[in-house]
This record gives C-alpha cells, structure tokens and sequence, in this order.
C-alpha cells in the first residue's frame, strides 16, 4: 500500500489529512516546514525557482525520510510556475536519490478519481464524494476560525488567551469525525472568546499577495501574528477554501475582479496578482492600509507590484510591499511593519 | 495627415513585428518604432522600472519611453495564450496595465491612445487584427484579404526552414541556441551572440528556425511538457535535436528573473545530461552582464565543441 | 535644565543625541558598535555623563536602530521606536517643508516620503551592500584613500566614469577594471558616488513620489560627492542638516519627550547608576520544535532581566 505525502501550505495539513482517512488511504504528513526544510530542498531546486517549489521539495524529503513513498500535488498549466512544480520536483527527487512516485492532480475530476483510485486500498465513489463533502465543511469551519483569529487577536490585550482557544479548536476540528462535531465547533467560534480587554484603538490592515505566501506562516515569518501582537486586526480575501475553488474552477471569478480593479489592471496574470491589486482597490475604504507579499521573481505578483506605486498616488491607501526569500530576516520585516503602522496611524491623527 | 503608431522594439516585436507592420501601413498609418536598444535606453529602463521585472522587460519600459513623447497611439497587445497550453508569462498578459501604470503622466500629458488587442484562443494573431477595428475607429481594415496573404506567406516561409537533416550532411559543427528572440535577436543585450557563433564559422540553430508543428510531435509524450507558448516550443524543439542527433553543442540563453527559464532550463539539462558528448553553456544577460567574461566563457565553449569528443561531457561554469 | 536622550543602536556604529526641552541638540556622541553593543551603550552613557554637568536632568530616553530592544532594556527607555519612523521624526522637526528624505547609513539605506510632516511611504534596503556606507568604506581602503577625503576628491573629478552593476560585487569587478584602464582616481570615486546614487535609486526611488524639499541625512550623508550626485540625480537641491549623522537619535529623543510629556510620565531611565551594573546577554537554540528559535537572555548582574527571540509563549519572560 502506498504511504502517501503532499506539500505543506499553511493549515492544509488538516484537510488533506482527514480527506485521504477517510479515503483509507495511509498518509504521512511532512514535518512542520522550517529552515531545515528548506535548506534541504535549496540544494536541489533551481537556484531562481520560487521560494515555494524549494520548501515543497524539502517537505517530500522530509516525509520520505519518516516512510513516506508517494506524493499528491497539485497541478495547472500556468502561466504562473506552479502547474510545472509537480513535474520538475518529480525529476529532481530522483537526482537526489529518493524513490517516490508523484501524482499530480490536475483540474479534471475523473483524472482525480483515477489517482485516487489508485491509492486507495478501498475506493468507491460514493465514498470519495461523501469524504470531499466532509472535508470541505472542515476546510469552510477552519477558515472561519482563523479569520476570527487574525480579527480578534489584534483587538485584545490577552493574545496568549486567544492564540489558546484557536488551538484547542483547531485540535477539535482535526479530530472531528461527524458533521456534528463540526457544527458544535462552528457554533463555539461565534462565542469564543468576547472581547473583554480590548485594545486602545483598533487598526485593520488587508494581507494580500501571492497565496501561499499568505497562507503559509513559515514563509511570511508569521506576518499575521506579528501584526496582531501589534494590535492590528488582519483581514484577507484568500483563505485556502479560495484555493480550492480556485483550483477546480480556473478562472470563475476573474470578471469581477476585473471590475472591482477599477482599470488599473484589466486581465488575470496568473497566480493571484489581479486579486491583489483588486482587493488593494475595493479594501481601500474598509481598511487602513494592505500588506502585500510576495516569493522573490513570484511572475503574478511582480505584475502587481509594478502597478501598485499607481494606486497608492490616486487612491490615498497605503500600501507596504515585501518580498520574501531565503535571506529574509525577522528584524527588517519587523522593522518594516513597525514604520508602516506608525505611518497608518500619524496619518489617521492628523 | 498620418497618424502615428507607436511599436516598442523589445518582447514580442522580434517574433511579431513584421506581420503587424504590414497590417498598420495599409492601414495607413505611420509605424514608429524605437531605436535599436542603446545604453541610454537601458539606463533610462533601470530609471523607470519595477526593481522586480525581469530584464527584457524593463528593457520594454525603456523603448515606450524611447517614443512616447512622439506618438497618437502606443501599440501594446497583451499576449494571453495560442490556445490551450500554449500560454504566455504573466508579464505579457499584464504588460498593457504596467505600461498605463508606470507611463501614466506621459499618457496623459501627450494624449497618447494605448491599442491593447487581447491575443487569446487557437485563432491566429491575424484574425486578430480584423478585431482591432473595434479597438480604435481610425482603423479603416480595407485589405484584410491581402493582408492575411502576406501572414500566410511569411508562416510558409518559417516552416520552410525546418531542418529535417542530421548534422553529418551540414557542414561545420551545429551550436544549438535556446534563447527567447528578445535577446538573441538585440545585439545590444545578447552582445552579438549569433555574431559571434557565426564568426567562428559554426553554424547554428535556434527554435525559431523551427516551425510550431515541432509542439504536436512532443505534447503527446506521456509527460507533462512546459505550457508556456515559448518554453513548449523550446523544449519539443531540445528533444528533437537531441533525438535528431542535429547539434554538437548547446548554448541556453537566459536573464536573471525569468520565471519560466528558472524551471524550464533546469528540465532542459535533465534531459540534455543524456546525451553526454554534447556540451553545454549557460550564459545569463542583464545590466551586470560583463562583456569580457562572456566572451571568455564563450571561447572555452567553441574550443570544447571543436574539440568534439576529447573534453566530451565538461561543461562550463556559467559564472566568474 | 530638562533634557532628552536618543540612543540609535545599529550595527555599524551607535549614535546618542542629547536634546534640551526646545529640541535643541546639546551634546552627541558617535561610537562604533563593533559587535559589542552592550559595552557599546556603556561607554556611550558615561561619555555623556562626563560631558554634562549636574543641572541637566533626563527627564525622557527613547532608542531605536537595529539594537533598540536591547538598547531600551539596558538603559530602561520610556520608548523604543523603529528607525524608520525615528528618521522621519527627525528630519520633519529639523525641516518641516521636508518632502523627500534620503537617507544612507552604514549598514542600510532607506527613502521616506513625507506630505505635511507626516510620512506617507517609505523603503528600506537592508539586503543589498551596494547602497550603503560599508560599500564606500570598502571601496575606499581598496583605493587606498581615507574615507574622510572621499567626498572632497569626488568633488574634483571632470569626467566620473560608468561604472556599471547594482550589486557590489559586480561594481567592484567593473571598479577594477576601470582602474586598470587608467582613469583618475578623482574620476572613478566620482564614478563610485554615481554608482551608489543610481543603485539606491533603483532599489527604493522607484515607484516613489519623489519632490523637493529634498533632505539627506545619516552617515554618508558627509561624502559631498554623494550629495552632488543626488543633487544631478533629481535636478533639485538636496539639503543636508547639520547633525545629518545623529538624525536617527534625534527623532528618538523627541519621540520619547513627546510619548513622556504628552502622557505626564516619569522617565523610566536607570540613570547613571546602570554604569555600575554588569550586564551580559547569553543566547541558545530551543529545541522544542523544528523552529530552532534562537532565544536571547539579558542578565543584570546574574540575573534575568529581559528575553526575546521565541515564536511562540513558550520562553516568554
């Protein structure tokens, strides 16, 4: 029977790891992603591959080394570099020396069906349909929790209780073996936590950019907590029940994102580059400024970055920029983070 | 009197240029396109462009710059795909809006028009001209007929220059070069690559000798092949070579910061690692490329080529 | 008299700056860090110390640069700010017209966008040596000439030469090379100053809404040949003030006069006393988890008076 693995992206661990259970297919998740990880997959990637191809790799090597022989990843045809990940990464284990076949998921159902079909030492399609329903109320739950996460954190003065809370929940979640469960766990979140110290004055600010920076913690040094202990509030459009959506239906939505960008970008560039510079647009009354982040040479987001400078001078929002790779260090982006929400709030006083 | 249309020389003008050309004069319009890429053009792009763009691409910034103060319209299509798999980065499909961004004062001030056709789907970039009437009404389209004759001319010709012979019957060794045509075709950037190959008397041969048919053969291997329109044509044109036996050396053309080279390059080398008596260099052009270590690089590289098989599999540090 | 101290701890050289009730700068000190900050902190404090006499009173203490945590521990600060703001602070008392304030350290270069006294934008440059202090101090030992008369030299050149590559290592080799060709050394330090300018422009200017009045402050902001070269660059005048190279410990001052002030609080500074303490910090990986965080303790004579460094409650102080 194959072990099988997959790349870490922030919580996705949770539901990939409930889905292929309930599939009784036997999953080895890799270790947390760290710097270990990531060195590890440097060595072998391309030195100007994304910073997220590089961890992915470092992940499978991980999990081979607890057993794992098998990897789901995601796959597309661009143009962002993501839908070639899978392919070269398959290549590039085997220069490394590890044996383990690769099984990329593409965006049509029956090739799904047939992957896992394959994996699973008991399939049916009943089965596989009622899991992925299962599996998707868990995601919805999940990202509802962390979205109060991020908003409540920065309104309080004890994070340390919140940052509790979430976990003990997010443990439930994980554990979570019926529909519900999962309800009593929805309703938790509603009253979880009222705010009963909160802070002075609240700030909110966006977090977009590319989304596995986004989603993953690892790689934007843990922005949305950092700005919580800042007593900022962090709201974002992309949460990973987006990415999947986005995944099985390419290209739903871009219309609207296209309106909502108001004619400074007119056309999907891959990844989520029109979603940053729509959500800069359409936030920019509902916010107090966007962070955007971004891999180092990310293709979408450098798009977005070359039209952001625009939207600051005509639209009064202001905007902080960063880019993520190897050599980020925790002291500059704080620094950074520190300055533009002193920025936000001098402006606000005057 | 003519109106005057404005056509960066950079990105796609060294794959597309001509048939367009052909289009705006009988249109009759005036083509104005910038000089050829000079230093002051390149530090002018530097000045003005997003620090994270890859190079050509600021180097596109640099010749809008180089001609807007002197047109009615600025000729900017954006390049989504060729049709399924065929797909362009994502600079091309935003550089319309990066163009509106960073020139947004000049557009106003000089009251330029951006034309900014979507070029998507399997119908060709000359149907596409028959859409343009729609973009700007000073499009009159009185001889599209004649104009779709030159295109299918001129793709004619392309595919007429497949070269289905091994190397034995070519004299001199080949040198084969994948390199997007925005370098290989700007000697400013590239500093005379081709020149300098042909100088030394080698022949060479580059994807755009090959005609799009090459894809089909490839696409329907039982792997996952590049999707971008460029990167596929690339890589099905590599396989051929090599499967071919048409090349004795092969240089891989490259500028730091683009994204599809970054992993397309590297499948390239798995696969060129096959094939172990042809020898590799891999040369990188931006601002800091410096002549003189380009052409050392190089000189070693066509001793290992002439040499044929004695240094066989040594391959060239692409750095120092 | 009622005083105010900024502290600027970074990771080339430490700055303090004494300003008196009105903002005005009575004394400064500039030490270098040397990878020592603890000690480096000291000896700026008792330097002070023997350059005031007994009627000035610290009445508040703000630090900032990339040690200011540290630096707010030790000498017990009623604020620590990030530089960045502490820059613009600074440069928004001392000119208040100020639009644009370039500004180039030793180990970092940054641009603050300022409207109406307020920053609205900023970037800073923390990756790249190229637009900073330590690429001129390199390139001036390798050329064999004081960084002092850098500038001055600069100044002389009738034809600076191209020097290409806004990475230093490539400016470097291209430096080199230059040299090798025979150009005056007036003209490729003129060359060099140009090279630094058109890098910082690149990396930060880009995407900026540049307008005078132009400000430019830190420590390069002595190299004339510098200031010259921005000056060509945006067209404009471009002002350096007169304490250009304690700028950063200046705002820090007046943010912490303002913080202490507008709240009516006493000064949590330790006072001169603080000489006497050994101080000593000690740092180690945690094992917990694949985080390694490096986790940082202070001790006060043998004891733990502040931690830093973890991800997450687990070392919390």
């Amino acid at each position: 029977m194959p072990v099988v693995t997959f790349p870490h992206m922030g919580k996705m661990e949770l539901p990939v790891k409930t889905f292929l259970r309930e599939m009784d297919i036997s999953v080895i998740p890799p270790p947390q992603s760290s710097q270990k990880t990531l060195k590890k997959g440097k060595e072998y990637a391309p030195e100007f591959a994304c910073l997220p191809f590089k961890i992915n790799l470092g992940n499978y090597m991980e999990a081979a080394e607890l057993g794992a022989d098998s990897i789901l990843m995601g796959g597309g045809f661009g143009p962002c570099r993501f839908g070639f990940y899978g392919e070269l990464q398959k290549y590039l284990l085997q220069e490394a020396g590890y044996e383990m076949e690769m099984y990329i998921l593409e965006k049509n159902i029956f090739h799904i069906k047939d992957i896992i079909k394959e994996l699973s030492g008991n399939f049916s399609l009943t089965k596989m349909t009622r899991s992925f329903h299962f599996t998707w109320s868990k995601i919805k739950v999940m990202d509802k929790l962390t979205e109060k996460l991020y908003n409540l954190r920065g309104q309080v003065v004890n994070k340390e209780k919140v940052e509790n809370d979430y976990n003990k929940l997010l443990k439930k979640l994980d554990e979570a073996e019926t529909y519900r469960e999962i309800d009593l766990i929805e309703q938790e979140i509603d009253n979880f936590l009222q705010i009963d110290n909160a802070v002075e004055k609240k700030l909110t600010i966006a977090l977009v950019g590319e989304i596995y920076t986004v989603l993953e913690p690892f790689t934007n040094i843990d922005l949305a907590r950092k700005l919580n202990y800042l007593d900022v509030s962090v709201y974002q459009t992309l949460t990973l029940s987006h990415w999947l959506k986005n995944f099985f239906t390419p290209g739903s939505g871009q219309k609207k994102l296209v309106n909502k960008a108001a004619g400074y970008i007119n056309s999907f560039v891959g990844g989520h580059g029109l979603n940053s510079i729509s959500d800069i647009y359409s936030l920019k009354d509902k916010v107090d400024g966007v962070v955007h982040i971004m891999p180092f040479t990310c293709m979408p987001e450098i798009v977005a970055r070359a039209i952001i400078p625009e939207v600051i001078e005509n639209e009064n929002i202001p905007v902080l920029s960063l880019i993520f790779d190897e050599h980020t260090a925790e002291a500059g982006v704080k620094t950074r983070l520190e300055a533009f929400i002193d920025l936000i709030k001098y402006n606000k006083a005057r | 009197m003519k109106k005057t249309i404005g056509f960066p020389r950079a990105l796609f003008y060294y794959d597309f240029y001509e048939h367009w050309q052909a289009f705006f004069e009988k249109e009759d319009f005036e083509v104005l396109v910038s000089p050829p890429t000079n230093q002051k053009i390149v530090n002018r792009s530097l000045k003005i462009s997003e620090n994270e763009l890859c190079f050509p691409c600021k180097i596109y910034l640099g010749h809008v710059d180089a001609i807007i103060n002197e047109v009615d319209y600025l000729f900017i299509p954006r390049f989504i795909d060729f049709g399924p798999k065929k797909c362009f980065c994502p600079k091309f499909m935003g550089l319309p809006d990066i163009i509106k961004s960073t020139f947004a004062g000049k557009i106003a001030q000089n009251n330029v028009e951006m034309i900014t056709p979507t070029i998507k789907g399997k119908r060709n970039i000359y149907q596409k001209m028959r859409e343009l009437k729609e973009i700007t009404s000073d499009l009159k389209m009185n001889n599209f007929s004649t104009l779709k004759n030159i295109a299918k001319q001129k793709n004619i010709s392309l595919s007429n220059k497949e070269i289905t012979q091994s190397k034995q019957v070519q004299k001199g060794k080949v040198i084969g070069v994948i390199g997007h045509s925005y370098i290989l075709d700007d000697p400013h950037l590239s500093m005379n690559l081709l020149k300098q190959i042909k100088n030394k008397n080698f022949q060479y041969y580059r994807p755009a000798m090959f005609s799009d048919q090459i894809i089909i053969k490839y696409q329907k291997l039982d792997r996952k092949i590049p999707f971008w329109y460029y990167h596929r044509k690339y890589f099905s044109v590599l396989l051929y070579w090599l499967e071919k036996d048409l090349i004795d050396g092969l240089i891989l053309v490259s500028s730091f910061g683009c994204g599809p080279d970054s992993l397309v390059n590297k499948m390239i080398k798995i696969e060129k690692e096959k094939y172990d008596n042809v020898p590799l260099l891999e040369l990188y052009f931006d601002e800091h490329t410096a002549e003189a270590g380009i052409n050392t690089r190089l000189a070693a590289f066509f001793d290992l080529v002439e040499g044929g098989d004695r240094f066989a599999s040594s391959n060239i540090s692409t750095y120092g | 008299m009622d005083c105010y101290l900024g502290i600027d701890l970074g990771s080339v050289s430490t700055d303090l700056a004494l300003l008196d009730s009105d903002y005005n700068l009575r004394e400064k000190i500039y030490l270098r860090t040397a990878g020592d900050p603890i000690n480096v902190i000291k000896k700026g404090i008792s330097d002070l110390k023997n350059k005031i006499n007994s009627d000035f009173e610290i009445k508040g203490i703000g630090t900032t640069g990339s040690g200011r945590k540290l630096a707010g521990v030790i000498v017990g600060a009623d604020l620590i700010k990030n530089e960045i703001t502490a820059h613009a602070v600074a440069a928004a008392f001392k000119m208040p017209e100020v639009r644009t304030v370039f500004e180039i350290g030793g180990q970092d270069s940054k641009i603050i966008i300022i409207r109406n006294g307020v920053a609205i934008d900023f970037a800073m440059n923390t990756v790249c040596a190229a637009g900073t202090g330590s690429f001129l101090d390199q390139q001036a030992s390798r050329l064999g000439i004081a960084i002092e008369d850098f500038g001055k030299k600069a100044l002389k050149a009738d034809q600076p030469v191209e020097i290409a590559g806004r990475c230093s290592v490539f400016a470097e080799s291209d430096m080199i090379h230059k040299q090798q060709l025979g150009y005056s050394q007036e003209n490729i330090l003129a060359g060099l100053c140009n090279a630094l300018v058109r890098n910082y422009m690149n990396n930060l200017a880009r995407g900026k809404k540049l307008a005078a009045p132009y400000v430019f402050q830190g420590g390069v902001a002595a190299n004339q040949g510098i200031r010259k070269s921005f000056q060509e660059e945006v067209g404009e005048e471009v002002f350096v003030p007169e304490n250009y190279d304690v700028m950063g410990a200046i705002g820090a001052a007046i943010l912490a006069a303002n913080s202490v002030n507008d709240n009516n609080l006493t000064t949590k500074f330790k006072g001169f006393s603080m000489l006497d303490v050994d101080y000593k910090s000690a740092g180690f990986n945690c094992d917990a988890c694949a985080n390694n965080c490096e986790i940082i303790n202070i001790f006060a004579d043998g004891d733990l008076m502040a931690r830093w460094g973890g991800k997450c409650s687990r070392w919390q102080f």
